[in-house]
């Protein structure tokens, strides 16, 4: 493969072949370094696998591509606006099934600019959520003894533990 | 997410990137999740990263109405956003307020006289500052800020010693000499009153309430008659006068963590006309007071 390369085939954790474009590579520093692997490998037919299932991959991929050329160039304070724009729609309708996916592929790849907005957008539906459904979607169990939670009530007048 | 219960686990340090995110308030609900949260959310480490975080993200204004007691929380388009029920019943006086905490001035409160108050309204709770001695705070001039570098919060107090002791003495001390005499300074994170050198500061006396920006809290004062800035650094605790050159300033603001001094006047003259007809404003940021 040469190094006019413009996209790298990866196989996601289901097995699934996605291309991504270099640019969009860029944003992500182990995508970056599997690029360069991929470059400069004797063995041109190797596809890199990234842990991530397919279903989260496509939306990684849809990230990337988007905020690949300004990511690469620098764009205007109206690109960004716009981008910011598109970023709220992207998490308000695509994601929030998969939101947690979301944010260990964001993790795992060193994508802060995807990573913070996943962030802000899991805190943002947090904030509109009962205690139990909290406990609910990060797996915890309510470890506080009866008398405990008397005695936070009394703090707290009014908190809940459901 | 939107489901529930088929996520995947997240590792604790996305979590906790996740929690720094959430309004106080949410955090006082989510106590309720675990032990491990509700310690969390109390470490000093996780309260900074908060508080980092949440810095000048969440702009509001806060009213508080002397004459009916109200305080109400207003947003960037002055629409009323809450009412703040008050824990004080009576005389609340607000001396500043730094990332969404308060520093009052209360009188009945818990049956004391007169007290000062560190007052969270998000989390309701309130913090009673000792006082050094019967302060007569009416006398008192305060100041409230915070600085980053250190971590801590802190309360500056002027008091007049004379009115002090000619109170002692039972004396009629509305005949004791006018401005401050003395200075001192409170640490959130120790508890503790400091006495502060007064010497240069004589004789003092203050126009404004202080303004707290960058670390440093300000004051709009005269000194010998002549207009002065009274700028304290946080830090290192020192106290810096810059006299102004001109008309005095009518207030003092912050702007972007800054400081901002107010002219109010008719037309182009800038002097302290009350005249509510064709007032205008003129103001002027600073950069680094005190900090030469």
């Amino acid at each position: 493969m040469s190094s006019s390369v413009e996209a790298i085939t990866v196989l996601s954790s289901d097995g699934d072949e996605f291309k991504i474009t270099v640019s969009a590579a860029k944003l992500s520093k182990p995508l970056n370094w599997m690029l360069e692997d991929v470059c400069f490998s004797d063995d041109c037919d190797e596809v890199p696998t990234i842990e991530v299932n397919s279903k989260t991959l496509v939306k990684v991929i849809e990230y990337c591509e988007k905020h690949a050329p300004r990511a690469n160039s620098g764009a205007s304070d109206s690109d960004a606006e716009e981008l910011k724009k598109w970023d709220i729609e992207f998490m308000k309708m695509d994601v929030k099934d998969i939101l947690f996916h979301i944010l260990m592929a964001a993790n795992y790849l060193h994508m802060e600019g995807l990573y913070d907005l996943a962030c802000q957008t899991a805190a943002d539906l947090m904030k509109g959520m009962t205690v139990s459904q909290i406990r609910k979607i990060f797996h915890i169990k309510n470890d506080f003894s009866s008398e405990e939670q008397e005695q936070l009530r009394r703090q707290h007048p009014g908190c809940s533990f459901d | 997410m939107a489901n529930g219960g088929d996520e995947p686990f997240l590792p604790p340090e996305i979590i906790i990137n996740i929690l720094k995110m959430l309004p106080v308030k949410s955090l006082v609900r989510f106590q309720c999740v675990c032990k491990e949260w509700k310690n969390l959310f109390i470490t000093p480490s996780f309260i900074a990263e908060h508080l980092h975080h949440s810095d000048h993200k969440n702009p509001f204004l806060l009213l508080h109405d002397y004459y009916c007691g109200s305080v109400r929380l207003l947003n960037q388009n002055m629409e009323t956003i809450e009412i703040l029920s008050i824990p004080f019943t009576h005389d609340l006086k607000i001396i500043g307020s730094c990332n969404g905490l308060l520093c009052v001035r209360a009188t009945h409160y818990h049956g004391v006289s007169r007290s000062l108050c560190l007052w969270n309204p998000a989390t309701r709770k309130i913090r009673e500052i000792p006082q050094t001695t019967d302060d007569y705070c009416s006398i008192c001039a305060f100041g409230f800020g915070f600085s980053s570098i250190v971590n801590d919060y802190k309360i500056v107090k002027f008091y007049n010693q004379e009115k002090r002791k000619k109170k002692e003495e039972d004396q009629d001390f509305t005949e004791a000499i006018r401005g401050y005499d003395g200075v001192e300074v409170y640490s959130l994170s120790t508890g503790l009153w400091k006495e502060l050198e007064f010497g240069s500061l004589h004789p003092i006396r203050f126009r404004t309430t202080a303004v707290s920006a960058d670390g440093t809290m300000v004051w709009l004062g005269k000194k010998d008659l002549n207009p002065v800035l009274v700028s304290f650094d946080l830090v290192t605790e020192v106290f810096t006068i810059t006299p102004i050159d001109g008309v005095s300033p009518t207030y003092l603001g912050v702007w972007e963590d800054k400081l901002t001094l107010f002219w109010r006047g008719r037309d182009n003259s800038v002097d302290d006309g009350f005249n509510s007809t064709d007032v205008r404003l003129r103001l002027l940021v600073l950069v680094n007071l005190g900090r030469v």
